[in-house]
C-alpha cells in the first residue's frame, strides 16, 4: 500500500522525469528558434513544472528530515539551491552549456529521490512491528539510527535503486510475515 | 537612412540640442514624432539605436545592461563636446537610460522621462507573473519570450493597426515582435541600479506617465518624482494614452510639455514653440 512519503516521492521522481524531457526539448526549440507565442507557452509550462519541482523537493527535504535521513535532506536541500547558482552564472551566449549542467543536476537530483525510497521503506516496516503505543510516539525517538546505519542504507539503496523496488522490499515482507 | 541607423536633425549653428532614447526592443523609428517636435521648437536632434537592437533578436540578447549605459553616456559625452545645452529624453526604457547619465553627474541640461520603467506592473502583464523570479533567477530565462500583443502599448486604434502589421512583417526590423525575458532580466537589474542611485540625479526633470499604460504603472514615474533630489521637478500624468505616448493619442500634448519644460531652462530661447497643428507627420511615414 502507497503512504504518503511514497506518494511524494514517486511524484517528485514524476516531475523531475517531466522536467528533465522539458529541458532537453526547450534546448532543441532554442535552437530552432520556434514562433514567439509557441515559446512563450512553452515557457509558462516550463516555470510551471519547475515550480511543482521546487514544491515537490521541499516536500521531500521535510520527509527526508522526518525520517532521519539527513544525508538525503542535505543533499536536495543543496539541489534546492543549485538551480538559482546555475540560473545567475549563466548568460546567454553559454546557454546551453548552463542548460547542461541544468540537465545534469536535475538527472543527480533524480537518483538521489529515487535511492530514498529505500530507506524510508525500511523504517516504514520496523515501524509495522511496532505495537500502537509506539505509532503514536514520533517515529523514530524510540529507535533512531545512528549516521552510521543511515549512511549504509544510503549506499546501498544507491546500489539497489537500478533494481526493481517491489521485489526487494516484498522478499523482506515475505520473510517478516514467515 | 534606415531607423537602425538612426536619425539627426540639425540646423546650423545650434547651440542646444536633444539626445534621444528609444525603449527596448523599440526603435528610433518610436520617437521619430517626438523628434520633428523638437527640431521644429528649434532644438537638434540626435536618436541612435541602442546597442543589440536593430538586428537579430539573438544580438539584443547578448546585450547587457551596462553596455546600454555605457553606450547612452558616451553619446551624451559627445554631444557635451559639441553643444551648449544637451537635454535627454528617453522612452520606457529609454527614460532608465536619461536617468542612469544624470546619475553619473553629467551636466545635463534637463531630462524628459516618457513613461519611465522602474516596475513592469502595467495592466497587460500576463497573470502568471508571480513565476517571474523562478525564471529570472533560472536557466529558465533562456526559454521565455512575451510575445507583444494588443493593444501594443497603444491607444489609438488607427496607429495599433499599423504597428500591428509592422510585428507581423517578418523583414520588418524596427522592433521585434517579443521581449525576451533575457532582456526582461537586464531591464530589471538596470531598473534596480536606477533605484538605488535615484538620489544622485540633481537635474531639472520631467516626467510623463499614463494613468493606462500596460506596461508600467504609474508608480514608477512617482517614484522618480518623489525620490530624485532635483530642485526643479515636475510631474504630468496622461489620460488617453497607454506606454507609447509619443505615438498616441497625447503625443502633441507631451512634446508640447516637453519643448515648453525644455525652453523653460533654456538660455537660447530665441524660437517659440511652433503650432503643431496642421503639421502633424502621416502614418505612412511610420
Amino acid at each position: 500500500m502507497i503512504n504518503t512519503d511514497h506518494f511524494i516521492i514517486i511524484l517528485g521522481i514524476l516531475i523531475n522525469l517531466i522536467l528533465i524531457a522539458g529541458v532537453i526539448f526547450g534546448k532543441k526549440i532554442l535552437k530552432n528558434q520556434t514562433t514567439t507565442d509557441y515559446n512563450a507557452k512553452y515557457g509558462v509550462f516550463l516555470v510551471t513544472v519547475f515550480s511543482f519541482y521546487i514544491i515537490s523537493l521541499i516536500a521531500l527535504i521535510v520527509v527526508a528530515f522526518t525520517h532521519n535521513l539527513y544525508y538525503f535532506g542535505l543533499a536536495l536541500s543543496l539541489f534546492l539551491i543549485i538551480p538559482f547558482v546555475i540560473g545567475n552564472l549563466s548568460s546567454y551566449e553559454k546557454a546551453g552549456f548552463f542548460i547542461n549542467i541544468q540537465v545534469l543536476a536535475l538527472f543527480v537530483s533524480f537518483f538521489i529521490i529515487t535511492s530514498m525510497a529505500g530507506p524510508i521503506q525500511v523504517q516504514n516496516l520496523q515501524l509495522s512491528d511496532k505495537d500502537m503505543e509506539s505509532i503514536q510516539k514520533p517515529v523514530l525517538s524510540n529507535h533512531s539510527l545512528t549516521h552510521h546505519e543511515v549512511l549504509s542504507r544510503f549506499k546501498k539503496s544507491l546500489c539497489t535503486m537500478v533494481r526493481p523496488y517491489n521485489q526487494v522490499f516484498k522478499k523482506k515482507v515475505k520473510t517478516r510475515v514467515n | 537612412m534606415s531607423s537602425k541607423d538612426g536619425f539627426q536633425l540639425k540646423q546650423s549653428e545650434n547651440k542646444r540640442a536633444v539626445l534621444l532614447f528609444h525603449g527596448m526592443t523599440g526603435s528610433p523609428f518610436e520617437m521619430r514624432q517626438y523628434a520633428k517636435y523638437l527640431h521644429r521648437a528649434g532644438y537638434d536632434v540626435y536618436c541612435s539605436c541602442l546597442p543589440g537592437h536593430g538586428g537579430d533578436i539573438g544580438s539584443l540578447k547578448k546585450t547587457k545592461w551596462q553596455e546600454w549605459q555605457n553606450y547612452a553616456i558616451n553619446e551624451f559625452d559627445y554631444l557635451k563636446n559639441c553643444y551648449e545645452e544637451v537635454y535627454i529624453a528617453g522612452l520606457c526604457m529609454g527614460a532608465l537610460l536619461a536617468l542612469s547619465v544624470a546619475e553619473e553627474g553629467r551636466d545635463v541640461a534637463g531630462l524628459a522621462g516618457l513613461s519611465t520603467t522602474l516596475y513592469l506592473d502595467g495592466w497587460t502583464i500576463p497573470w502568471y507573473k508571480f513565476f517571474f523570479p523562478l525564471a529570472i533567477h533560472t536557466i529558465l530565462k533562456f526559454f521565455y519570450d512575451f510575445p507583444e500583443s494588443e493593444p501594443y502599448g497603444l491607444k489609438n486604434e488607427i496607429v495599433r493597426k499599423k504597428i500591428s502589421s509592422l510585428y507581423h512583417d517578418q523583414s520588418n526590423t524596427d522592433a521585434f515582435d517579443c521581449i525576451p525575458m533575457i532582456c526582461v532580466v537586464e531591464l530589471l537589474r538596470f531598473s534596480k541600479h536606477i533605484r538605488k542611485n535615484i538620489k544622485k540625479v540633481k537635474v531639472p526633470f520631467i516626467v510623463i506617465h499614463s494613468k493606462e499604460d500596460d506596461l508600467t504603472s504609474i508608480k514608477s514615474a512617482k517614484f522618480v518624482y518623489e525620490h530624485a533630489s532635483s530642485e526643479i521637478k515636475e510631474y504630468i500624468e496622461l489620460d488617453n494614452s497607454y506606454h507609447l505616448i509619443v505615438i498616441d493619442n497625447d503625443k502633441k500634448f507631451v512634446a508640447d510639455k516637453s519643448v515648453e519644460f525644455f525652453n523653460k531652462l533654456s538660455n537660447f530661447n530665441d524660437q517659440t514653440i511652433p503650432s503643431i497643428e496642421g503639421e502633424e507627420i502621416s502614418l505612412a511615414e511610420l
